[in-house]
């Protein structure tokens, strides 16, 4: 067959005018399941450079989150030897039937950011870290940091910067640095962009932490990563801009005390959310959101009686998996979505889960939407996205390390 | 603004090959094109929809006449006396008889659907497409779409490598 000298996008024009116009091919696209849309990468170049393009990639995304109500996701150790990743939806209040992807034994959701359904997962054999895509069980390594220390506190969040249109991982480590009074350590930050193929760098901003250490949870809003500060002394929340690369200190809400150990971030209805226990003058569940970045305001959303809402499950203060933390609005806003990691049943004292609940501001009630199977990670909100997690780093395992003094 | 006068307001439809259809304005508010041109105040007579033949708008019509939201001045009395859950149900079985159309019929609503922007008919349409190119292989997919494999073998060797997840 003579082939005209025609560009691609000639021949997907000719041939898929057969069927139907570009257009109209598109809207059936921008609906298929993520996996779908990774195999029909597959069928020609022009159908990969489409199914590529960034403004498919948005809109696909987009379309998925309006549909079929809200969902969670979370790694299961089915012990068959990976992990799985499960959705459960509000709308069914029940788990899909099927994992949504399966990932290698080990993996690990690392730390609470999300982005366009995005997350950063590590291997716990190997420490190597992650970009995945739970909707696809796509992942893409990281490259590895130096090795010098392996056991570094160290903690990475994922955000995307709108204004080089650039998902970004940002790394906070500590290293020892010796001074002449004794061991100090310094806070580094780097950064590494998506599909760069390059290596991690330093922010753009100089804007230095200086010596801090960050809480390893850390979650992604309205352009900015957001990390508590550790340490009872200027208890504060740092940020990071995604597109300036710089640090911001935020002061809390008003008082709030002790966010170091009795709150906890989140992100919810888009907006940065500080969560935690006040133990003065009651013990009471505060829900705080940052309605404005730049004044550093924060909107006290809602107080919750602990032992009126969770009479059975709460059994401390203190921010951890145990204590409630808000998932999403539910409802029209009416209601907040929480998990709380409680015990399964008093039969069963020596299986704990992760268990759901919607809590109405309104009337102080909280209704339980069931368990999470036993050995699951967090629930986190579910995004359906084909968005790419970058190349693998491929010589990530390959390297030998360095021998670095 | 458009006025209310007795009753319901009608909006008068035009296909390009030369047939009126008479719709009520809220069902022709289903979709979100037209929509867009009464709230603009463009629809004072007819409206000519271009490129979408009396066949198929008519089916179209049908459609928004059994979507649009009973609650509004039009039907109070049928939500009243039916379950929202019975009437999403009744809704799911006429839409499973409604697309049981042939594929070029599906085609046309599919493009009607996208023009005139209902989402509820793009989906309902779209999906046995969707369900056609998930369900089949690759090679399928291709003479479905009439798609000729360009790439060298060893390009699709490394498309298959980056997109491996897709196909486990």
């Amino acid at each position: 067959m003579a082939a005209p000298p025609c560009k691609a996008q000639q021949t997907l024009c000719h041939r898929v005018c057969a069927i139907l116009p570009d257009e109209i091919m598109e809207e059936i696209f921008v609906r298929l399941p993520p996996k779908t849309v990774g195999r029909c990468r597959c069928l020609s170049r022009t159908w990969a450079a489409a199914l590529s393009h960034d403004a498919f990639v948005d809109r696909h995304r987009r379309l998925a989150s309006g549909r079929g109500g809200l969902k969670l996701f979370f790694l299961h150790d089915a012990k068959a030897g990976n992990m799985e990743v499960r959705s459960w939806s509000l709308a069914d209040r029940s788990l899909a039937a099927s994992p949504v992807a399966v990932f290698p034994d080990g993996m690990r959701t690392r730390c609470s950011s999300r982005c366009h359904g995005l997350v950063i997962m590590e291997n716990t054999a190997t420490g190597i870290h992650y970009v995945c895509n739970p909707s696809t069980g796509e992942m893409a390594a990281l490259p590895r940091v130096r090795p010098h220390n392996r056991k570094t506190d160290e903690s990475l969040g994922i955000g995307y910067d709108a204004r080089s249109k650039n998902h970004k991982v940002v790394r906070i480590s500590y290293s020892n640095h010796r001074g002449f009074d004794g061991t100090d350590f310094r806070t580094l930050c780097e950064v590494y962009e998506i599909n760069s193929r390059g290596a991690w760098r330093p922010p753009a901003s100089s804007s230095a932490l200086g010596m801090v250490k960050l809480d390893n949870m850390c979650v992604f809003a309205q352009g900015h990563l957001y990390w508590k500060w550790l340490g009872r002394q200027n208890p504060r929340i740092t940020s990071f801009s995604l597109s300036d690369e710089a640090f911001k200190a935020l002061p809390p809400p008003p008082s709030c005390h002790g966010i170091d150990q009795l709150y906890g971030l989140a992100e919810l209805g888009g907006r940065l959310c500080l969560f935690g226990t006040a133990t003065e003058p009651v013990q009471q569940h505060s829900i705080w959101l940052l309605r404005d970045h730049e004044a550093g305001v924060w909107d006290l959303h809602c107080r919750i009686d602990l032992n009126a809402a969770w009479p059975l499950e709460v059994t401390q203060f203190s921010i951890g998996r145990s204590s409630p933390s808000p998932l999403a609005f539910i409802d029209d806003d009416r209601r907040i979505l929480f998990r709380v990691y409680c015990k399964l049943s008093k039969e069963e004292r020596s299986k704990s889960a992760y268990k759901l609940y919607a809590y109405n501001p309104a009337t102080g009630n909280a209704e339980s939407l069931g368990f999470l199977p036993h050995r699951s990670t967090p629930p986190e909100l579910y995004e359906e996205s084909v968005v790419s997690t970058g190349r693998p780093f491929e010589d990530i395992v390959s390297s030998s390390p360095s021998q670095e003094a | 603004m458009a006025t209310r006068e007795a009753g319901k307001k009608m909006i008068m439809l035009k296909s390009p090959d030369g047939m009126e259809f008479e719709v009520e304005e809220a069902v022709a508010m289903e979709s979100q094109t037209i929509r867009k041109m009464i709230e603009d105040d463009c629809a004072d007579t007819a409206i000519l929809i271009p490129n979408i033949n009396s066949k198929i708008l008519s089916r179209v019509i049908e459609y928004c006449n059994k979507h649009v939201p009973t609650t509004g001045a039009t039907g109070a009395a049928a939500s009243d006396t039916v379950a929202p859950a019975a009437l999403a149900e009744d809704l799911k079985i006429w839409d499973a008889e409604f697309i049981k159309v042939n594929r070029a019929t599906r085609f046309n609503l599919i493009q009607a659907a996208s023009y005139l922007n209902i989402k509820g008919l793009l989906d309902l349409t779209s999906q046995t497409t969707i369900d056609t190119i998930s369900d089949n292989s690759l090679e399928e997919i291709r003479s479905f779409l009439s798609t000729k494999n360009d790439y060298l073998p060893e390009e699709e060797q490394t498309i298959r490598r980056e997109n491996q997840w897709a196909f486990q």
